[in-house]
């Protein structure tokens, strides 16, 4: 048993801090256009085209099952693949609208606390765009399954998503002998209210109308990142 | 469980001397490095380097040492302790393997017998489809030489550098053993007769070539009417040196073919690896008491991580291949799943290291391979596919906006089975129709059309004979990347422990996507492409050169400043 002191740590989402989330949700289609062969673009092409309708679908209703939607098009290729096309995506796409000031931020709060960066996005693509920030952290991110390098679609749990987040983030800290009552949490979106809860300060970054009056509500912080 | 004990490379090599051959070569070099800089503890290594051009040993050896980034690490961290070091334990010989008594003075051969405890044989001739003179001369004369110095010696043990594709054409798990009277799928094969035909071959082709009229010359010859032209337009006696240069020519040709023919009929991919097998046989049946050891390697690419990543000689097995994946080449004749045995020259080295220290312990095994594919396989599929996507990253980090470029990055290489459609050779079987097709019109035309003509017959020729050059290229490495399926045991290595953590064979270590893409990558372009498209070489170039004073020289050792070594042909 893991008896060493409990560590207080800085939670921060990725998402709509250092980069839009619409701009990473888009490399499902950059995957789509890179595989290896151009029949292979053919087909998972189609199917990414036919499933798109249905991960946005359940974007907002189930988000875990939007994103397996999102992912089970990833079947049949490598990892090796995922890994550098992550890295071409946030080299290529990603970089240009990375948010200087949240850098600067984050930067900031690192020098006091041990960082944890957490996303529903593949950790093939936040662990390049960490790299280009020049940001260091543990990550909770979601993984493919795969089987002697191939992947087969399928989240590994714990998947990062909706409601799960905080058992992937319970899991992670326990791991980690990290305690959340005495953490920070910093994020851009609303669906992580439950989460803020379980934290010992949490604030909200650049939150809107509705997330805006919760935070006053719950006596949450809020912070204005420009994005 | 019975653990093995475990052994101290640094131990078992304290006083030693040791006598390297090769030592300017891709591996023989990095082994040197290793040895001067992490065992340190032998007493002398000698260094048996020939003359090239003007250039005695002595001073290719410290070229060597000043312009090898390889070397870089220590002039930059101790250059005066780095100099004293050389100074002191090292010792270069000028001679050569080929010839007896590796065409050292009596007084220098002498000195060694006594004194030399181990004899690492890295020279070796890794051309795939050399001239066949070459090829028993390097591969197999001077292996013999190299056993008969142990065996005439005090206490020398030999261990020699072969190569794991002695297996030639034999699929499955290749193990660490020779079998002294066998070709790869089983025929009868006396290496001594082998051996008697080789010779007889080459006398049978120097005599042919020897009679051939100035018209059969002329005729062998590519781009025959130009060449033609030329030789008439000549002096006679211009004329007769060029006959010569041109029998030279025809000769080394055709022992080529008689090699690779040979090789072939008896399962083995080319020359290269069929002189290689021979060697260890002789090395069997020849010297069955000596203490020698065989160590293979596979295919040896760049540094994994010492003295630095991604450092290797320029010409290696993988260089044209991704060098071509580079560029509008699409189909690698390749296997999906077949396994392709890289190794870094670094792993090679801490294998050397091992297998010798066993040697000198006496405890050594015949055979030590040393590869990757029996412990962590690395796949021919996924070479492809992370060399494709290496130039991608390369192509887009290079900022170049272009349509060339942008297409280029995504245009990836795939594996293809050689009688594809697509394969090169198919390629290359439709523009060769074309150019007999446009041969046999030109023939028949009236000369007045032929002659404005020429230049795009020439030019036509000329895309036949690239395309020919690419597809012998992918040829030569079908072996490796589509032929066989073969997973080389490592496992007289892998049994060994080692104090020495830094030294350890330890292939497990290696990720693969790692590698490739951030180390082997990265140096390929750096070292080996620039070679390819006939670039300089970068040279290092330190502070203080590396130099031997000459005054500290033992008085009777002959430094090679002026000596003279019997040549090949005057040994034959
Ligand atoms: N490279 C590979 O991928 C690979 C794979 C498996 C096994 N191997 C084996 O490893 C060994 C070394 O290969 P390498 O890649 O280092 O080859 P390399 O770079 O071509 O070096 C060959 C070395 O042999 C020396 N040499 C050749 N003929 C000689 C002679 N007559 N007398 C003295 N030295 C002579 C050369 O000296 P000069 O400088 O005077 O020419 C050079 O130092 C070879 O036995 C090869 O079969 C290599």
């Amino acid at each position: 048993m893991n008896t060493s002191p409990l560590q207080p740590a800085a939670f921060i989402r990725i998402e709509d801090l250092l980069v839009r989330d619409a701009w990473m949700k888009n490399f499902q289609s950059f995957v789509w256009l890179n595989r290896q062969t151009l029949p292979e673009n053919i087909f998972y092409g189609m199917q990414t085209l036919l499933s798109m309708p249905f991960s946005s679908f359940y974007q907002k209703r189930n988000p875990v099952k939007s994103q397996k939607i999102r992912y089970a098009n990833f079947h049949g290729m490598t990892q090796d693949r995922l890994s550098v096309l992550g890295q071409s995506f946030a080299e290529t796409k990603l970089k240009k609208h990375l948010q200087k000031d949240a850098i600067d931020w984050i930067k900031n709060i690192s020098s006091t606390h041990q960082v944890i960066f957490f996303s529903d996005q593949l950790c093939e693509v936040i662990e390049p765009i960490l790299g280009l920030a020049n940001l260091s952290g543990h990550i909770i991110s979601n993984h493919i399954q795969h089987s002697q390098g191939l992947l087969n679609g399928a989240l590994q749990n714990p998947i990062v998503g909706g409601e799960q987040t905080v058992s992937a983030i319970g899991q992670f800290s326990r791991a980690h002998n990290i305690a959340l009552h005495e953490s920070l949490i910093f994020s851009a979106r609303k669906q992580d209210a439950q989460l803020f809860t379980l934290f010992k300060e949490a604030t909200a970054i650049n939150p809107d109308g509705d997330f805006a009056a919760l935070c006053r509500q719950m006596n949450w912080q809020a912070k204005e990142i420009y994005i | 469980m019975t653990s093995t004990p475990s052994i101290s490379i640094k131990k078992s090599f304290a006083n030693k001397n040791i006598l390297l051959i090769g030592g300017t070569g891709f591996l023989g070099k990095t082994w040197l490095l290793m040895l001067i800089d992490k065992v340190q503890t032998m007493n002398k290594v000698y260094v048996l380097l020939r003359k090239k051009g003007s250039q005695s040993a002595r001073v290719r050896f410290e070229k060597m040492i000043n312009e090898s980034y390889l070397f870089k690490h220590l002039h930059e961290k101790d250059a005066q302790a780095f100099h004293e070091f050389l100074q002191t334990k090292v010792e270069v010989l000028e001679g050569d393997s080929t010839v007896k008594n590796f065409g050292l003075s009596k007084i220098d051969y002498d000195h060694l017998l006594e004194q030399v405890d181990l004899l690492v044989n890295c020279a070796g001739l890794v051309d795939f489809h050399p001239d066949l003179r070459d090829a028993l001369w390097t591969n197999i004369y001077a292996t013999m030489e190299c056993a008969s110095f142990a065996k005439q010696s005090k206490k020398s043990k030999l261990l020699h550098v072969s190569t794991c594709y002695t297996a030639g054409v034999k699929e499955g798990l290749i193990k660490e053993e020779i079998d002294p009277d066998h070709s790869p799928t089983g025929q009868i094969l006396d290496p001594e007769m082998e051996l008697q035909w080789m010779k007889a071959a080459i006398e049978r082709e120097e005599k042919k070539v020897a009679q051939l009229s100035v018209d059969e010359i002329l005729d062998q010859l590519p781009f025959r009417e130009e060449k033609r032209e030329q030789f008439l337009s000549q002096e006679s006696h211009d004329q007769k040196k060029t006959l010569e240069v041109y029998r030279n020519k025809i000769l080394r040709q055709q022992l080529i073919g008689v090699g690779r023919n040979r090789a072939k009929m008896f399962s083995w991919t080319n020359t290269y690896t069929y002189t290689k097998a021979l060697a260890e046989k002789l090395l069997v049946s020849r010297f069955p008491d000596l203490d020698w050891a065989v160590f293979r390697p596979s295919i040896i690419e760049s540094t994994h991580s010492y003295p630095f990543a991604g450092w290797n000689e320029g010409f290696n097995t993988s260089g044209p291949l991704t060098y071509l994946a580079s560029t509008w080449f699409r189909h690698v004749p390749a296997k999906r799943g077949n396994p392709f045995d890289v190794i870094p020259v670094d792993f090679v080295c801490r294998g050397i290291m091992v297998s010798a220290a066993q040697l000198l312990l006496g405890q050594a095994k015949r055979v030590y391979q040393c590869g990757s594919s029996d412990q962590n396989r690395f796949t021919i599929d996924r070479a492809t596919e992370l060399t494709s996507l290496s130039h991608r990253l390369y192509y887009e980090r290079s900022g170049k906006k272009d349509i060339k470029t942008k297409i280029l990055s995504r245009f990836e290489t795939v594996p293809v089975a050689k009688d594809s459609m697509y394969s090169l050779n198919h390629i290359y079987n439709v523009l060769s129709f074309f150019q007999k097709g446009t041969n046999w019109l030109y023939k028949r035309i009236p000369t007045w059309i032929q002659k404005p003509l020429r230049p795009a017959k020439n030019t036509q020729e000329k895309w036949t004979r690239r395309f020919e050059k690419i597809t012998g290229v992918v040829n030569l490495f079908a072996p490796f990347t589509h032929d066989y399926f073969q997973i080389f045991q490592t496992k007289n290595l892998m049994e060994v422990q080692v104090e020495e953590k830094d030294l350890n064979f330890d292939p497990m270590s290696i990720e693969w996507r790692h590698y490739w893409m951030e180390v082997q990558m990265p140096a390929l372009r750096t070292w080996s492409f620039p070679v390819i498209e006939g670039k300089e070489k970068q040279l290092y170039q330190p502070k203080t050169p590396f130099s031997f004073e000459t005054e500290k020289k033992i008085p009777y050792r002959n430094y090679g400043l002026d000596s003279t070594v019997p040549s090949q042909s005057a040994a034959r």
